[in-house]
């Protein structure tokens, strides 16, 4: 259930993601407003697809299929990142498309999306303990300064 | 029958273990299942999950009763690359949640502690 879950809401994201790339390369061709308005709604109309994979996946640990959830939580971690970035492209689009004079109404709720988004995105990491940027950077820090030991050289517990 | 994969572990790992204050018999737990379960096999137990910097996963569990909580279970993840040659495995991240099996009925519905 929630691999469909997610195979879906990924497919759902890659077509507005395709969609967006088009524009970026087409966008001079774009010749009504409705163009832009459906793909605003496009990208809104994601927001349920992403919900359910949240609210499948959950943000608390079960003790005895712990471990499938935490790839999903990975899996869906990334996907909500990648709508945030998708989202931020639109936004960049849409201010230029603005500058020609088309009016784009339903901007607010793009960035109400994009809201909801982050706020899914900070539990999640929290509640799944996604992978963490700085830690990884300070360990690759580490590595290339060579404050690396051999695990069996040491004990964790000392 | 191949050579044990050699895991090396970053200051700053060491550093995150630490913070999250466990006891020396659950320490040398987690060395134990670094060293004799995932070092000889790695293949068999890493998970390679959708990711941005291609790592992959090692993910296991102990139940570690206590008097006050005797279905307390400790999950972990640790996240590596490759090392040179492959025959290595370094730890660039890693994980702690604490579940209860049979959280106590509340208001809050016992959410899982996460220590980061």
């Amino acid at each position: 259930m929630a691999s469909l879950a997610y195979r879906y809401a990924e497919k759902r994201v890659n077509v507005v993601d395709e969609l967006i790339e088009q524009w970026k390369l087409d966008h001079d061709d774009v010749q009504f407003a409705g163009d832009v308005d459906e793909l605003v709604v496009q990208t809104i109309e994601l927001r349920g697809s992403i919900d359910r994979l949240v609210a499948i996946l959950g943000y608390e640990a079960h003790p005895d299929h712990w471990s499938d959830q935490i790839e999903l939580a990975h899996l869906v971690g990334f996907l909500v990142q990648r709508v945030i970035k998708l989202i931020d492209d639109h936004q960049l689009l849409v201010a230029q498309v603005q500058k020609l004079g088309y009016v784009v109404s339903r901007l607010n709720s793009l960035e109400d999306f994009a809201s909801h988004l982050r706020s899914i995105e900070t539990r999640l990491w929290s509640a799944w303990q996604l992978p963490n940027v700085r830690t990884i950077q300070a360990s690759m820090k580490d590595i290339k300064e060579g404050n690396c030991t051999l695990l069996s050289e040491v004990s964790l517990a000392r | 029958m191949p050579d044990n994969f050699n895991i090396f572990i970053p200051g700053e790992i060491r550093r995150k273990i630490a913070l999250w204050q466990l006891s020396a018999e659950l320490l040398t737990r987690i060395d134990d299942q670094l060293q004799s379960r995932l070092s000889p096999d790695p293949s068999n137990h890493l998970v390679r999950v959708k990711d941005i910097d291609g790592s992959v996963m090692y993910l296991f569990s102990f139940s570690e009763p206590e008097p006050a909580n005797a279905d307390q279970t400790h999950l972990f993840q640790f996240r590596f690359i490759y090392g040179p040659g492959e025959t290595a495995l370094i730890i660039i991240d890693c994980g702690h949640i604490l579940v209860n099996r049979n959280p106590p009925p509340g208001p809050d519905d016992n959410p899982p502690e996460v220590v980061d």
